[in-house]
């Protein structure tokens, strides 16, 4: 019965997601162009990606397109998680808010900032200047010290609400009586913050952060249609790369090794966090 | 309870889902089978064409009728699909890999020209033959000395100018690239949210900044690929021409956000009103005329700017390309042969309003191209100083298209103005990489 | 708890203060979107934009209704989120059930594989995924997204549901088995009630994803008759002109439907997104 029940899944994961997946494994280590037969070449993409300057360029970017979009996620979405977790009047109506980003498509969500981030009439420069913060148009999307963060604003914005929402729930499993004993103790609120409400949902802050980073990791939509992952890579990630390889280049066995060649780091961070999950199994 | 409603719904699902699988399924998984003929409609045959999205919406509102009577005449079944220049490569490369592409499309000839290497493409020879095509014409789509493609339209690229600042400072319409250089210096008045010039350097799709680069290239007299096919990009020239254009960054006379525009970029900025001269297409003209008439007139259209050696334009344009395992490739041919019908062709060219350019002989004394009121008409004298296509004067073929696709010249220009690259240095990497992708062959 | 006035008060100040700084950030984005697609196209493009519009028009609407196929792309997305918000949450719900409740070999193989399908973005993966569609025949067919999108969302339902289902105390199942009742009706009866909120949020994920997806949409359905919602946005953009008031107004009309479902759910949303909330 425990098989039967697992046949949809198990399709779904080995067949319909597997064989793509081995196929484009395989498709790495060949000279694959899209429309010709594909002869295998070992390791002679991989060895000719990791070469290149651009790809460890965008390597670089990726991890700080990662790492700084999950960590402002989780400290911002913490905090807004234990406000909105208070009892005040309109909380209903704060979280209803919140969670709005989340529903948006990337899509919409890129055409949007993209569209407020221009440097010549978007309403980010315009407000920035009739308020005198700056007296200069700031190139929000093409100077290159300052793409990729603007694009990790947007993941931010985008990706906050799943945050908020999965620490919202935590929370709500915390004895009170909790809190009371400790203030009894005599333990102020930030104390209790770090030793009672976060060991409480640990185990929803690892997964929350596991599956953002994943997500995080791999996203497209925002960075290819707000710079395209430009000015000259300043702001590609390796999502936006292989498909840049794939189809400005060309280039389809490449663009498979960029892809495969990522795997080991989040086979690795999966197998870490479930480690760290599978304690409390 | 809710487990069963669940999974009735799933069974209901699963019913519907395969009922309609095999009712729509069964032309594509036609396609799939070598023969087409036993679906369930009959034995008709089918003609599956992609053509470009285009703005001004009568064109493929025209284009489907077309194709819906062409496939009543023949007695075949049609499937008339608009795919966005945008997406058409991705949706492309997906179709050919699973042997499943269209008959026909119009792509922009570049990226049609990629699917030569592959040998994705019908020869063309015997259509081109067949109809009095411009020489014009004929440069954007031949490769090698040889046709994969037929011309649909050229879309030539004029000046945009801003005559209302321009007069304001009293400077006459520039003609040349030093003298839009020194009006520039002039008129830029960013802290006004003004820049002179809204010139593109975008390098993630688009032909607008490699267009342009190129351009300024040639009329500096460098020569990217020489007529034998040698890289001969690293010249003085050249280094003049990447120097020259990177300081309209350098200097803050264009807006800094044209790093990453995409072909729409420069068009939005015009329409903004935060720049005063940009190179595009007719299109902008018709969104002025519709959206925005005062900045309409103060509007000008003029021909395009020289550099020290005088003009060198190329053209570019929309190619119709017929996919070798199509199913229905005979009617693509047959559809292109008689789509140049003289009155179906003119009225198709003049409802895009003067942003595509015919591509057949004698088409261009109708009243439309005459009128003194339709400025897009006049600098289509352009045509006739044409002398090649993108690649000139290399040879055009797969190489240099895909040199062009991969804005290997915009690069350069942006790694002197992104990265504070020396000039030279830069060139020397587009030396290298050019011979990179040249010595494969 | 007692507070003095003056704690309580600095705690509202605090609380009001982080909660109208965070409703500004998240509304402004969506504020300035709708606000554009209200925009006559003479002020679309302004040197200068001005947080209120001097002038208002619901003509893009109009035109998005009456002159464009956007309410078939609608239609499509309407079919294709629903039915694999339902498959998704069935097989899940079974899988999940599997996982948490019975013993048998690879159980823990099958645990770990289900999260690395998420290992390739789907921006490589989609060429030979639209080998293997079109293989089956299914290529321009909005049903082949029934089988694709499944695999971005039943991973997460998955793990959700694990979760939620671990938190649910044996023993009241084991009572229920002991009074006779099936294995499938102890799923029916006493586990998918009590989960019921977890099911609620893995389904607006599922609706949500599926509603929004964009790149299998554009390779996998070339037919408008088959195309989904984000193509049809998609469609406005044109290689060098943009139709924005269409763009906009288009943009707004796709996100209501998402939109409205979380509303809907947010009393289940509040037990949390990632990982069981019950008590």
């Amino acid at each position: 019965m425990g098989y039967g029940l697992l046949i949809p899944v198990a399709v779904i994961v080995f067949v319909i997601i597997g064989v793509p997946f081995i196929n484009s494994i395989y498709l790495s280590f060949t000279n694959k162009v899209v429309g010709v037969d594909p002869k295998f070449i070992g390791f002679g993409n991989y060895a000719h990606i990791f070469s290149d300057p651009e790809y460890w360029k965008v390597l670089k970017n990726t991890v700080y397109f990662t790492v700084g979009s999950v960590s402002f996620k989780l400290v911002i979405g913490l905090l807004l998680a234990v406000v909105v977790n208070q009892a005040f009047f309109g909380r209903g109506f704060v979280r209803a808010i919140l969670l709005v980003p989340w529903a948006l498509s990337g899509m919409v969500s890129a055409i949007t900032w993209r569209w407020m981030y221009d440097d010549t009439y978007g309403i980010v420069n315009a407000l920035l200047m009739r308020w005198h913060v700056i007296s200069l148009p700031i190139a929000w999307t093409s100077d290159p010290s300052i793409a990729l963060i603007s694009v990790i604003i947007v993941n931010i914005w985008k990706g906050l609400p799943f945050y908020i929402f999965s620490f919202l729930g935590g929370l709500q499993t915390i004895d009170s009586q909790m809190y009371e004993a400790a203030t009894i103790d005599g333990a102020g609120k930030i104390r209790q913050f770090f030793s009672i409400t976060i060991p409480s949902i640990s185990t929803v802050i690892s997964i929350t952060v596991l599956l953002s980073t994943i997500w995080t990791f791999n996203s497209f939509e925002i960075v290819y249609l707000i710079t395209g992952g430009g000015p000259l890579h300043a702001s590609a990630i390796i999502s936006t790369y292989t498909y840049e390889v794939a189809f400005l280049q060309n280039q389809m066995g490449q663009s498979l090794a960029v892809a495969g060649s990522v795997i080991p780091i989040l086979v690795l961070l999966i197998v870490f966090s479930m480690r760290k999950l599978g304690k409390d199994d | 309870m809710m487990a069963l409603a669940l999974a009735a719904v799933l069974l209901l699902a699963g019913c519907s889902s395969s009922k309609s699988n095999s009712s729509s399924s069964s032309p594509a998984a036609s396609n799939n089978e070598t023969k087409p003929a036993d679906t369930s409609n009959g034995s008709k045959e089918k003609f599956v064409f992609w053509d470009k999205g285009e703005a001004a919406e009568a064109y493929n509102k025209l284009m489907k009728a077309r194709v819906e009577q062409f496939g009543k005449d023949n007695n075949i079944d049609v499937e008339y699909v608009v795919v966005s220049q945008n997406d058409l490569k991705a949706k492309l490369l997906a179709a050919i890999e699973a042997k499943n592409p269209p008959d026909l499309i119009v792509a922009n000839d570049p990226v049609a020209k990629q699917f030569i290497e592959s040998d994705q493409l019908v020869d063309t020879s015997d259509i081109m033959n067949k109809i009095d095509f411009t020489d014009a014409a004929k440069n954007i789509a031949v490769t090698s000395d040889k046709f994969f493609m037929v011309p649909h339209s050229l879309q030539l690229n004029g000046v945009f100018l801003r005559k209302d600042i321009w007069d304001q400072h009293k400077l006459p319409i520039p003609t040349t690239w030093q003298q839009l250089y020194e009006d520039a210096k002039i008129v830029n008045d960013p802290k006004n949210g003004f820049y002179a010039t809204g010139l593109p350097l975008g390098a993630s799709g688009g032909n607008d900044a490699e267009n342009m680069v190129r351009d300024v290239i040639r009329e500096y007299g460098g020569v990217i690929i020489d007529k034998d096919n040698n890289v001969t990009v690293n010249s003085k020239e050249t280094l003049e021409a990447l120097k020259f254009i990177a300081k309209f960054w350098q200097e803050g006379l264009t807006p800094p956000a044209s790093v990453t525009w995409d072909d729409n970029g420069n068009n939005k900025a015009y329409l903004a009103g935060t720049v005063g001269f940009v190179i595009n297409s007719a299109s902008i003209y018709d969104s002025l005329k519709k959206d925005n008439p005062d900045l309409e007139k103060k509007t000008i259209m003029v021909s395009r700017l020289g550099g020290p050696i005088g003009e060198s334009f190329v053209a570019t344009g929309n190619v119709f390309a017929i996919f070798k395992n199509g199913k229905g490739t005979k009617w693509a041919k047959k559809f292109i042969t008689e789509f140049y019908e003289k009155d179906f062709y003119n009225n198709l060219i003049e409802q895009v309003g003067g942003k595509y350019v015919p591509v057949i002989n004698g088409t261009m004394d109708t009243p439309f191209w005459k009128d003194p009121n339709n400025k897009a008409a006049g600098w289509l004298d352009m045509t006739k100083s044409i002398k090649g296509s993108g690649n000139y004067p290399g040879p055009e073929d797969d190489l240099g298209s895909k040199a062009q696709t991969m804005q290997l010249a915009t690069k350069a220009v942006a790694r002197i103005v992104v990265e504070k690259m020396d000039p030279q240095k830069s060139l020397d990497q587009l030396e290298q990489e050019l011979k990179q992708l040249y010595g494969k062959k | 708890m007692i507070l003095s006035t003056r704690m309580k008060i600095r705690k509202y100040a605090v609380l009001y203060g982080v909660s109208v700084i965070a409703v500004i950030w998240t509304l402004f984005p969506i504020y300035w979107l709708v606000k554009s697609s209200l925009t006559p196209n003479r002020l679309m493009y302004t040197p200068k934009p001005k947080l209120l519009s001097e002038q208002w028009t619901f003509s893009h609407y109009q035109e998005l209704f009456h002159e464009t196929a956007f309410m078939g792309f609608m239609k499509n997305s309407m079919y294709v989120a629903v039915l694999v918000t339902v498959i998704s949450v069935v097989i899940s719900v079974l899988a999940s059930y599997s996982l948490t409740r019975l013993r048998f070999v690879g159980r823990g193989f099958m645990m770990k594989s289900i999260i690395y399908t998420y290992l390739l973005p789907v921006a490589v993966l989609f060429i030979p995924m639209y080998v293997t569609i079109s293989r089956y025949g299914l290529n321009d067919n909005k049903n082949a997204l029934l089988f694709v999108y499944p695999t971005i969302v039943v991973p997460y339902c998955c793990y959700m549901l694990i979760s939620y289902f671990k938190a649910i105390p044996k023993e009241m199942e084991e009572a229920a088995l002991i009074d006779g009742c099936s294995r499938l009706q102890t799923l029916t009866k006493i586990i998918i009630p009590i989960a019921s909120p977890g099911i609620a949020v893995v389904s607006t994920f599922a609706f949500t994803l599926s509603w929004n997806e964009y790149l299998y949409a554009l390779v996998l359905t070339t037919s408008p008759s088959q195309q989904t919602v984000t193509i049809g946005i998609a469609s406005f953009n044109f290689g060098d002109q943009t139709i924005w008031g269409l763009l906009t107004s288009s943009s707004v009309i796709a996100s209501i439907p998402a939109v409205v479902l979380y509303f809907l759910a947010q009393r289940f949303l509040k037990s949390g997104l990632a990982a069981g909330g019950v008590k």
